[in-house]
């Protein structure tokens, strides 16, 4: 990755109007010395240079934005800063547009990524993570931040290591994994080893109670088997008894039928009559009523069709908005993230559903209301028990017909009955189906099983979570400690390379660097002179910025002013050296001892910028300046040329 | 891309932990492209189940 700054344009700011060109032959000078006298807006420009960068100034407050009106020009309305780039070779250009009325800021970007111009700020993805502010503040430089790289309460220094070698991706490896466990944890209701083995106790308690009612069924099925078999033997016994009288055989089989026609006929009427009870709607009219209400409620909403997702979906195909107004590419991007908040097809077809089953059921006439049924189910009841007293009596009455085994016979068919019937209860009771206030002493297989069944799911998930959560810590741990390797690799490298160039820019003071330990820590001594500490972190930055494919510009603002002489010709020359593009916002005393040594040390690759304010002793300075040389807007001068700017001095002037 | 020293560090570190160079690959292409930032949410999230799943609890080994 490369970037270089190939120049700016502003205007309306209170920097100067200009329009700075770095390019030398389409290419950006090694070193670039842009002179700008104290007052002229340098601070400002280098503001605009970093935000552009950045994109941070959307976030501007109403103060900080009104700071960068122009003071010549107080009316002025829009300011703008163009900022034009090369990433990889190619171009990107990011323009801030300043609004002082609303006090807003928005950005334009153009690219051939892009394929052409954008609203908003839109860096390409691959050099955005080199724009944050944090990064973007290790190469446009101030001496303060020098400062702050040797201050041992200060982490500036692995910060800056931490940044520039991405070693900040283990941090968020940490948290992209801790995120995931949150959302994960959301939708498990359970997540510990201890809760893990109580749903496991439960189970082994369901198990044990399964085994048991399954072992009392066998039983009792084993106990209808036998009782039903004798209850045959008693039948037969009791039909050859009565079967010898022609007479009472004949009734007893009529009053038999009648009975069991009886019962056949009150099953069908109570199966009628439960199925009637299941539809609300023939329970009471006003139902019907209500739903239809519903129904055209949704009809009138058009629901589901407009609030659909779909219905967005296809939105973003059409040119114009239901609105009216045009559909971009921007307000595609919207509508398709904001769709996800709107119905899912699944709940779109379950509320059709609820349409069509209202106009199908709620609507059609019914051929036989409830209390119809309701009184064929009296009816039948009351047949059925007249058929049952009518076979029963007659059997009681038939007995003086028969001898005294018949009486027995009778006595222990009831008995049978009475023992077939009661396990057939306790059958009964163990295949109800299950109910949500089941606990594991219901006495239902049916409920049993279906509780071993969630329990058992129930397990698996929570050991699914559970199993989540040590490989989740497992991957933080790995992260974590991968981290601490790097970094100590890498402390390692940036110590013996910084080392190295420091000995040849500081040959006079040497100066090595014993640790980075948060701040850079300085073999045999606490801290540097102001020069030291600025020789210190230009080596230490340069050679941070320096590592693996990647090259940055570096932007100094008075890179200079606090070095002694010699250190001033030692930082200069090595600085073309450290890295690619090299731009200096220098003011006249800082020209001495440093700019011959730049000089020499870049190849010719250099260029020279003077900015300044045109007033009564600025303007007598370009008289002699040729016009293909000088740029003026206004008050503002922009003169490019080794010898203007050499001669430069407007106190001398003065 | 990722500096040399992240991978390097990354593989040292799963090995210190008992982790194969399945694992280790894979944890590396995730951080290449959380490194990118070129991911929508749902990539970042099958890139973080790919890992998650190769991860070795060292169960088998007992």
């Amino acid at each position: 990755m490369k970037i270089t700054i190939n120049g700016w344009e502003s205007f309306g700011l209170r920097c100067p109007d200009v329009k700075v060109n770095l390019l030398k032959n389409s290419t950006p000078s090694r070193v670039a010395l842009i002179q700008m006298p104290n007052g002229t807006g340098k601070t400002t420009t280098l503001k605009l240079i970093r935000a552009s960068l950045t994109g941070a100034a959307q976030n501007w407050s109403r103060d900080e934005i009104t700071e960068l009106k122009s003071l010549k020009n107080p009316n002025v309305q829009t300011g703008k800063f163009i900022l034009e780039l090369s990433v990889d070779e190619k171009p990107l250009v990011i323009e801030t547009i300043i609004d002082f009325v609303e006090a807003k800021v928005r950005y334009r970007t153009s690219s051939i990524l892009l394929g052409g111009v954008e609203d908003g700020w839109r860096p390409p993805p691959n050099i955005k993570r080199f724009l944050e502010e944090k990064f973007v503040s290790l190469f446009i430089f101030d001496g303060e931040f020098a400062a702050d790289l040797l201050d041992s309460t200060k982490t500036k220094a692995t910060e800056a290591i931490e940044t520039l070698s991405q070693l900040d991706l283990f941090d968020e490896v940490v948290s992209e994994a801790d995120f995931f466990w949150e959302k994960q944890k959301r939708d498990a209701s359970g997540t510990s080893k201890p809760y893990l083995n109580s749903l496991k106790e439960r189970e082994a308690a369901l198990t044990r109670r399964l085994a048991e009612l399954k072992k009392s069924r066998e039983t009792a099925q084993n106990d209808v088997a036998s009782f039903s078999k004798r209850l045959a033997e008693v039948d037969a016994q009791l039909d050859e008894k009565i079967g010898q009288n022609e007479t009472i055989r004949s009734e007893k089989d009529r009053l038999s039928k009648a009975k069991s026609d009886a019962d056949a006929e009150l099953s069908t009427a109570l199966e009628k009559y439960m199925q009637d009870l299941r539809y609300p709607h023939k329970l009471y009219d006003g139902f019907v009523r209500h739903l239809n209400t519903f129904k055209v409620s949704l009809d009138q909403a058009k629901l589901p069709d407009t609030s659909s997702r779909q219905f967005f979906i296809e939105l973003c195909e059409e040119i114009n908005c239901v609105c009216g107004r045009p559909i971009g590419p921007n307000e595609q991007n919207h509508i398709r993230e904001h769709a996800e908040h709107y119905l899912s097809g699944d709940i779109s077809g379950v509320l059709n559903a609820i349409k069509n089953d209202i106009n199908i059921y709620a609507n059609q006439n019914f051929d036989e209301p409830l209390s119809d049924s309701r009184l064929k189910l009296s009816d039948a009841q009351a047949k059925f028990h007249d058929a049952s007293t009518g076979f029963s009596n007659y059997m009681l009455k038939i007995k003086d017909f028969q001898d005294k085994g018949y009486e027995e016979l009778l006595k222990e068919k009831a008995q049978i009955e009475l023992e077939i019937r009661s396990r057939d209860n306790f059958l009964s009771f163990m295949s109800a189906p299950y109910k949500s206030s089941d606990d594991e002493k219901s006495s239902s297989v049916v409920s049993i099983e279906t509780q071993l069944r969630d329990m058992q799911d129930r397990i698996a998930e929570v050991t699914d979570t559970v199993e989540l959560r040590e490989r989740i810590n497992l991957l933080s741990k790995i992260a974590t400690n991968a981290k601490l390797i790097a970094k100590k690799s890498l402390h390692k490298q940036l110590i013996d390379e910084c080392n190295e160039r420091l000995s040849k820019v500081l040959v006079n003071s040497p100066l090595q660097i014993e640790d980075i330990d948060n701040h850079i820590k300085l073999k045999g001594q606490a801290g540097g002179s102001v020069g030291q500490t600025l020789a210190v972190a230009y080596v230490f930055l340069t050679a941070a910025l320096h590592r693996g494919s990647h090259q940055f510009p570096l932007v100094v603002d008075s890179p200079a002013g606090s070095l002694e002489q010699l250190v001033r010709k030692e930082v200069g020359k090595v600085i073309p050296e450290l890295c690619e593009q090299f731009i200096s916002f220098i003011i006249d005393t800082e020209k001495i001892g440093f700019v011959p040594a730049l000089e020499s040390a870049s190849n010719d690759s250099i260029s020279y910028s003077t900015i300044f304010r045109l007033n009564q002793t600025s303007e007598k300075l370009i008289k002699n300046v040729p016009n293909e040389n000088i740029q003026m807007n206004g008050d503002s001068v922009l003169v490019t040329g080794k010898e203007f700017f050499v001669q430069f001095t407007l106190d001398k002037e003065e | 891309m990722i500096d040399s020293e992240i991978k390097n560090a990354i593989r040292i570190a799963c090995g210190q932990d008992g982790q194969d160079d399945d694992f280790a690959n894979k944890l590396i292409k995730w951080v290449e492209a959380l490194s990118s930032k070129s991911m929508n949410a749902s990539q970042n999230s099958d890139h973080l189940n790919v890992v998650i799943k190769s991860i070795n609890l060292g169960k088998d080994k007992q």
